[in-house]
């Protein structure tokens, strides 16, 4: 009992850290990051490997200003230059930029400041993408209709779990709307057609999600692109938290959820501290795997 | 010094900036391009088909390029930026390929892609390799109907 109630005061008041562990921390968090998920091609499979393994084993590595320099190199050509030619999704833009981040306050910040000026920049990192994300919902008039999830829940097996359980509607027959978009992608038939099965059950539901979604995205967007001193700029952690709470274990998206949860690390840190914000943050970046179970699936076997 | 740490929030104002621009002109996957506009449009480019017409005994073959291995590049790159542009420079692409017709299952085939007997296949001229054609899906709300929609094609250049 003693230990839970140093544990919840050490989630409330934060730990003492070093600032320039803090630093090592969070370099290392995105050099695990960039190994496990920048393999894009056959270059970067092999190269990525070569360049981060040292930066996460020494010290003098991962600090060193030409190394970041380097990986960013690596990340902006194909994320950035060439972003328009394969497929890159936006978490990898985000890599980008993180990347060029660190690389920016490594060769342009005095020593003592740069781990705040990487607090900045993820803090406005998260805003504005939230911030973009807001403003293409309302650009998208199938969004504010609820038509985007009635399609994108009945569509994408991700949301599977979701939709048997709200709509009431047979996993089967959902895994026919799956087969009947595979059979619309390979189509050689550009009159092809199919009925969307269970669409009709979740209106109400895409409507909900919908303007859930505006609200919790424009409210992180509000909060982190907001200056410090508002008010409302305090609560940022607690919407994004709220974020990741209702769309990971629903919408799976791994690449983007872990930069999400780096970013959203570095800069609920303060100086020397790593807040109760922090810690939740590291426990999401370590727990992230989890998100490959089907929660809502398992919940509807066992009850 | 003490604007440099404004540069990477410059740099994705520039992304979604340009991901407008590009969506409302030259048919840019919204979701694509450094805009961060993901879950908001249904069109996008998993979503999308591509494919080319090719002409043959007076019919019109629509080939997907969804499982031709030859033209991966060609498949991601038409669903990404359909553009007049792009469209032409990859129509050029297809058309250096061999394509020919299979009668046996009347279809038209790249020939690096067959494994059957060769003797079979009649060879397509490349005058009749029409155009290469992006769709987007579409959903209708109101009938619950899924369907494809022609988002640009290599024609109306």
């Amino acid at each position: 009992m003693k230990k839970i109630k140093e544990l919840f005061l050490k989630c409330k008041t934060g730990v003492f850290y070093n600032e320039q562990d803090i630093l090592l921390l969070v370099l290392r968090m995105i050099l695990i990051i960039l190994l496990v998920l920048m393999n894009d091609n056959a270059v970067l499979s092999i190269l990525i490997p070569v360049i981060v393994v040292p930066g996460l084993l020494f010290k003098n590595v991962v600090l060193n200003k030409y190394f970041w320099l380097i990986l960013t190199i690596f990340g902006t050509v194909p994320y950035l230059i060439f972003d328009l030619h394969g497929y890159v999704p936006n978490h990898k833009h985000i890599f980008a930029y993180v990347i060029l981040a660190v690389f920016l306050m490594l060769f342009f910040s005095e020593k003592e400041n740069s781990l705040n000026n990487l607090r900045f920049q993820a803090k406005y990192i998260i805003g504005l993408c939230f911030l973009f994300a807001v403003i293409g919902k309302f650009l998208a008039p199938e969004f504010l209709n609820g038509s985007f999830f009635e399609f994108t829940n009945t569509i994408d097996p991700r949301f599977y779990g979701l939709t048997s359980v709200m709509g009431e509607i047979d996993m089967q027959l959902l895994k026919e709307n799956a087969t009947n978009m595979e059979s619309l992608l390979n189509t050689s038939n550009v009159n092809y057609s199919f009925d969307l099965i269970g669409a009709d059950k979740i209106e109400d539901v895409g409507l909900i999600t919908s303007y859930w979604t505006i609200f919790i995205e424009g409210m992180i967007a509000i909060s982190f692109c907001l200056p410090s001193k508002f008010l409302l700029s305090k609560y940022r952690n607690i919407f994004l938290i709220a974020f990741i709470l209702t769309t990971y274990p629903i919408a799976t998206v791994y690449g983007f959820a872990i930069v999400l949860a780096t970013m959203g690390f570095i800069q609920s840190t303060k100086r020397s501290l790593l807040t109760g914000y922090s810690l939740f943050y590291l426990l999401v970046f370590i727990g992230l795997p989890l998100i490959k179970i089907p929660f809502l699936r398992v919940f509807n076997i066992i009850f | 010094m003490k604007f440099i740490k404004y540069l990477v929030p410059g740099i994705m104002l520039f992304f979604f900036a340009r991901n407008i621009v590009l969506v409302e002109t030259s048919h840019l996957d919204s979701w694509m391009g450094g805009g961060m506009r993901m879950f908001g449009k249904i069109d996008k480019m998993l979503y999308r088909v591509s494919g080319v017409n090719v002409k043959h005994n007076n019919k019109t073959y629509f080939v997907n390029l969804r499982n031709i291995k030859a033209l991966e590049d060609v498949y991601i790159g038409s669903k990404i930026l359909p553009s007049d542009e792009r469209l032409n420079e990859l129509l050029f692409d297809i058309k250096s390929h061999d394509w020919y017709y299979n009668p046996e299952l009347d279809e038209v085939i790249l020939k690096q892609e067959y494994q059957g007997d060769p003797e079979i296949l009649k060879p397509i001229a490349k005058e009749n390799i029409i155009n290469i054609a992006v769709y987007k899906v579409n959903y209708n709300k109101e009938d619950k109907k899924v369907s494809i929609e022609l988002i640009n094609n290599s024609e109306k250049i």
